[in-house]
């Protein structure tokens, strides 16, 4: 789920009715002055500085504090855009006005997955701690399309002790809670705690909210870069793949980024290529126990295309350091696992990988993708095995075991891929496909024509001794991973003249290093 | 039997025009999945692999009355209006197959299903197998592998619930590799909202008489497997449930790839739900790969019929017809011994074209039907060139089976094509919600504008047909009166109105009667040669006899010297 900060959230929540404390965000710590000064314009006011972090006691670590000078602000400020909570280090901060509290409420918007509905939770007195006094916690139950059962939100309102104009207020703040929630698509949106001031005003003094990632591309205005949640700000490596994720919808494709270094004990640090959640997580484990450190997490599932298998290999080894490719999903996939040995054969050629690598592609056509690997590896410098349904995910990582054991210590250097020479030939011809090219050179069409014909199924043939493409230009584009198959056949027949070319955008500049 | 799906099932594919909707709708087929209908909006009229699309699913609904399930392979953002459209139209069950499904879209499907008494399983699954029988949805990918995998739950099976895609088809092939048979294998889905969750499958196994124990592939997050233990705690589940949860190592608040495996503010941890498991008194193993054997054990103890035997585990391919083992012959199920001297040949013939032994009425009428075939003389050309091969020299096996090889689309084919042609008036009828007469009159009518003959009626010896008149008394005293008995009265009155005398022949009536006993057309031609094969060989054995090689036939001038008429009643 992605997450907006207290400063986005509040204004999300201004937007709906509710009232927030005056103050903004600032990133420097002269803004943050600039927007004291703005605040501190009554004798006896005050500001508080937040830190704009995703994580719970802000307070206890330094995160929250108060200040009645803008001096004094500045000094906060400056001290907070330095800090580092977790991975993340602090790169904005809330300077609002210090509210009057008399009362404080919680108020936790949620999705009941038992009962597939929203849900409001409500509690008198807010802040820390509410998880223990989760008992007192109203649970006001929501329809979909008509909000928050009105009896319920009675009912929860009028037990507090305020007046009835309060208490009706209080209403419309769980109604205009659940009208927030629905209008960004919230996963979450938790105020904690809603304040009574000392002058009869509900204001919202702290909020958390998440955006449901599959719903953040209809929601352009909430600017979230990567509908991921992650434990860290989004990498440059994680923002190369997100943005492959988002030009290719055929299958899932996922990364993150674990580890950069190998831990302590470690027999190092692997890049892990995983297909499907749930038996990429028990293959995590086997690679765990055999006492290695994954780099990332990937996920390439569903039925994926070759070429977004061969760019999610592309972007696994753009990892220094590793000292292993570990490969390894359900293990009786229902998808056609020859387009993954593809992808891979591919990205393995590119790179001339040099790396110790164990792929188990079992399920459909298990056979055929084990062969692709085989007869790539015999190319390459690395000892590439192939593995099956039949071969456990403990079994292959104490294979890879052995092999990193064997391979003294050999640690990946990330390289841009490699291309044919004839590719930069003026004889070259390129035929665009969908994030890419093929190219041909027209030289030796002749030689090779016969090959391409038959290996691309007949979407390239020859038409008056030169190349022709059979299907529309806009059709052709998309048969990017048949054309991906025909490359990498004609790598390992080692036949010349033929190529396909793929981009994985920004990937070459974050790695630097050219041949 | 099985949960959700099986080879009853009427399904529709939403999205069937797609390049998933299409390569899945193969997949199913092929599995046994009865697909009747795709909808695609805008493509009304097309038809992919010979399934007939529709714009909406009312429309699929309206024209081939009901549905029971309807799959989805349309975009995500289309999957809310696609899953709701199917739901008012009627259908109690749809299976949400895509990835990324907005969590509010979901939240809106799961208010209109409970709106219409309806249930959906997903989004993000892979869908739901009951093998040997049907799949909706994409597990095992193709036919021939989801054959290969899972094992039928014949007599008995478990059912395995999984909330990861790769694992249910996983967690189902190490089982059968394990010898364990499946009732059923459900993905339930991997987002936040699901229609069908673990405690909602397991109840369904819980009643499903079929299912003799429950394999859970969990993962952390969520509070399904909790709930689970609360159903076995309150007896709601009784019967064995064996676990694995997956996500041990997993910290909190990391996810991998699908949103439910997330552990939210410390609920849904992998100790959390291996503890309430346990507690409740199901078995959890540590490891993935003792699962098999966990359930093996189980299964053993129980003294479980979910168990495979040797032979049927070293199988590379398997019949539902006929299982032979030492000293055991059992068709379809029944011993054949027991059979022998219990039920009529015609009783035999139905079990093993159904899988169902006939009542005796209905056997009656079996073997009234076989008897009313068995010859025809010495003119049918099935008869004349038995005959004919014969008189070469050939062997009685050679010559009945030139007999054999002649029956086909204009000779004894009538009896299908009849049952198709009257299975058309009915369902006109229906369609156009207008009496089973008037249905016939027209159809016979655009028949004649488009030069096309009904087929099963007239005869060119007989005006009223002796065999005819007795099938149709027997299967009065059946109870066989369904829409093809219907309708080929109605072709019959439809023809004497426009004073044209073609009565019912033997074809028509056969058709009629085997197509209300619910038998598959595509066996009815096999059933005339069932009949018929007596007759052949009778033929043949007298042309090897009595006559002499490569005589010339004369195909009518031939008399009969044979037993002089005769009646039964000296034998009763």
């Amino acid at each position: 789920m992605a997450r907006l900060h207290e400063y986005q959230g509040k204004a999300i929540l201004a937007a709906n009715g509710f009232k927030i404390p005056r103050g903004r965000a600032a990133s420097t710590p002269d803004e943050a002055v600039s927007v004291a000064k703005e605040l501190l314009d009554q004798k006896g006011s005050e500001v508080v500085v937040k830190i704009q972090a995703w994580t719970t006691g802000r307070a206890g670590i330094g995160g929250v504090a108060f200040a009645k000078k803008p001096d004094v602000a500045r000094g906060h400020a400056a001290r907070m855009l330095e800090m580092k909570v977790g991975q993340f280090p602090v790169e904005t901060v809330l300077v609002e006005e210090k509210i009057a509290i008399d009362r404080e409420f919680f108020l936790s918007f949620a999705i009941d997955d038992a009962a597939r509905a929203p849900i409001i939770i409500f509690a008198t007195g807010g802040g820390t701690g509410i998880e223990e006094r989760a008992s007192s916690a109203r649970r006001i139950p929501c329809d979909v399309n008509r909000g928050p059962d009105g009896a319920a939100v009675n009912e929860a309102t009028s037990r507090c002790g305020l007046s009835p104009t309060l208490a009706a207020q209080l209403d419309d703040a769980i109604k205009n809670l659940f009208s927030a929630a629905r209008k960004v698509e919230a996963r979450s949106l938790e105020i904690n705690p809603l304040v009574l001031t000392k002058d009869g005003q509900f204001v919202v003094a702290d909020c958390r909210i998440t955006i449901d990632d599959y719903a953040v591309a209809r929601h352009p205005e909430l600017n979230i870069e990567i509908a991921r949640e992650f434990d860290h700000p989004p990498t440059p490596l994680e923002r190369v793949a997100y943005a492959v994720e988002q030009n290719d919808h055929r299958g899932t494709f996922y990364f993150a980024q674990l580890a950069t270094a190998a831990a302590k004990d470690s027999k190092g640090l692997v890049g892990f290529h995983g297909a499907g959640g749930g038996g990429s997580m028990m293959s995590m484990d086997a690679i765990v126990n055999a006492a290695f450190t994954i780099a990332n997490f990937t996920d390439t599932s569903g039925n994926p295309s070759a070429s977004k298998v061969y760019r999610a290999s592309r972007i696994i080894l753009a990892q220094p350091d590793l000292v292993g490719y570990f490969g390894s999903g359900s293990g009786v996939a229902s998808q056609e696992q020859y387009w993954s040995a593809y992808g891979l054969a591919k990205a393995f050629w590119e790179l001339d990988l040099n790396i110790p690598t164990v792929i188990r592609l079992g399920g459909n056509t298990e056979d055929r993708a084990v062969d692709i690997l085989q007869r790539m590896a015999r190319l390459l410098g690395a000892p590439i095995e192939g593995y099956r349904k039949t071969d456990a995910p403990a079994t292959i990582a104490a294979r890879f075991a052995e092999l990193v054991a064997a391979g003294k210590g050999t640690k990946w250097k990330p390289r841009t891929p490699r291309v044919p020479d004839f590719v930069h030939l003026s004889s070259a011809k390129a035929f665009p496909v969908k994030g890419g090219r093929v190219w041909i050179d027209t030289a030796c069409w002749a030689e090779v024509r016969g090959f391409v014909e038959t290996q691309s199924g007949g979407l390239i043939v020859d038409r008056a001794n030169e190349p022709f493409v059979t299907l529309p230009a806009d059709e052709f584009a998309t048969k990017d991973s048949e054309l991906l198959a025909c490359s990498v056949e004609s790598r390992i027949a080692g036949i010349e003249g033929f190529f396909l070319q793929l981009d994985v955008p920004g990937l070459d500049k974050l790695i630097g290093d050219t041949r | 039997m099985a949960i959700l799906i099986d080879e009853t099932k009427r399904v529709l594919v939403q999205g069937i025009t797609g390049r998933e909707g299409r390569a899945r709708t193969r997949l199913m087929r092929e599995y046994g999945t009865k697909v009747v209908a795709g909808v695609t909006p805008g493509k009304a009229g097309q038809s992919v692999l010979g399934v007939p699309v529709f714009d909406m699913p009312q429309d699929a609904v309206k024209a081939l009355g009901q549905i029971d399930i309807s799959v989805l392979f349309v975009p995500a953002a289309g999957v809310k209006d696609a899953a709701i459209s199917a739901i008012e139209a009627g259908i109690k069950l749809t299976v949400l197959v895509p990835d990324r499904v907005p969590v509010w879209d979901a939240m809106e499907i799961a208010a209109a299903a409970k709106a219409n008494g309806a249930m959906f399983v997903g989004p993000n699954t892979l869908g739901v197998l009951s093998p040997g029988k049907a799949v909706v949805g994409m597990i095992g990918g193709r036919a021939e592998s989801a054959r290969q995998w899972f094992k039928p739950g014949i007599p008995k099976g478990v059912g395995v619930i999984s909330r990861s895609g790769g694992m249910a088809s996983s967690t189902g092939y190490y089982l059968g590799q394990a010898g364990v048979r499946i009732s059923t294998i459900a993905h339930i889905g991997g987002d936040a909202v699901l229609g069908i969750r673990i405690p909602d499958a397991a109840i369904m196994f819980e009643g499903d008489p079929f299912t003799e124990a429950i394999v859970i592939f969990g993962e952390i997050g969520s509070s399904q497997e909790e709930e689970l233990a609360q159903l076995i705690r309150d007896r709601k589940v009784t019967k064995p449930v064996i676990a694995y949860i997956g996500g041990k190592a997993a910290r909190e608040g990391t996810r991998f790839s699908h949103a439910g495996a997330i552990i939210e503010g410390g609920r849904g941890t992998h100790a959390g739900k291996v503890k309430a498991l346990r507690e409740a008194g199901a078995t959890v193993v540590d490891a993935f790969g003792e699962l098999p054997g966990a359930v093996v054990e189980i299964l053993k103890r129980m003294k479980g019929q979910s168990l495979m035997s040797e032979a049927d585990k070293n199988a590379v391919w398997n019949t539902a017809v006929t299982r032979i083992e030492p000293n055991r012959v059992a068709v379809r199920g029944y011993d054949i011994a027991e059979l022998m001297g219990r039920v009529s040949f015609g009783a035999a013939v139905y079990l093993i074209l159904t899988s169902e032994l006939p009542s005796p009425a209905v056997a009656r009428l079996m073997d009234a039907i076989l008897v009313s075939s068995i010859d025809h003389g010495a003119t049918p050309p099935s008869a004349l060139a038995a005959r004919t091969t014969a008189s070469t020299g050939a062997s009685l096996s050679a010559a009945v089976a030139a007999g054999i090889i002649s029956i086909n689309r204009h000779h004894g084919g009538a009896i299908e094509d009849c049952a198709r042609q009257l299975k058309v008036i009915a369902d006109r009828a229906t369609r156009e919600s207008i009496s089973i007469e008037e249905a016939a009159a027209h159809t016979l009518a655009s028949m004649r504008e488009a030069g096309e003959r009904m087929s099963g009626f007239g005869h060119r010896v007989h005006t009223k047909d002796p065999r005819t008149v007795r099938l149709f008394e027997l299967a009065r005293e059946a109870g066989v009166d369904g829409v093809h008995m219907k309708a080929v009265r109605a072709v019959e009155k439809s023809f004497a109105d426009v004073k044209k005398a073609l009565p019912i022949n033997v074809d028509g009536a056969i058709g009629a009667i085997l197509a209300d006993l619910g038998l598959n057309p595509a066996t009815f031609n096999g059933i005339f040669m069932i009949a018929r094969t007596p007759g052949l060989i009778a033929q043949v054995i007298e042309e090897q006899t009595r006559e002499k090689p490569m005589r010339r036939i004369d195909p009518v001038r031939h008399g009969y010297d044979g037993p002089a008429p005769r009646t039964m009643t000296k034998l009763e």
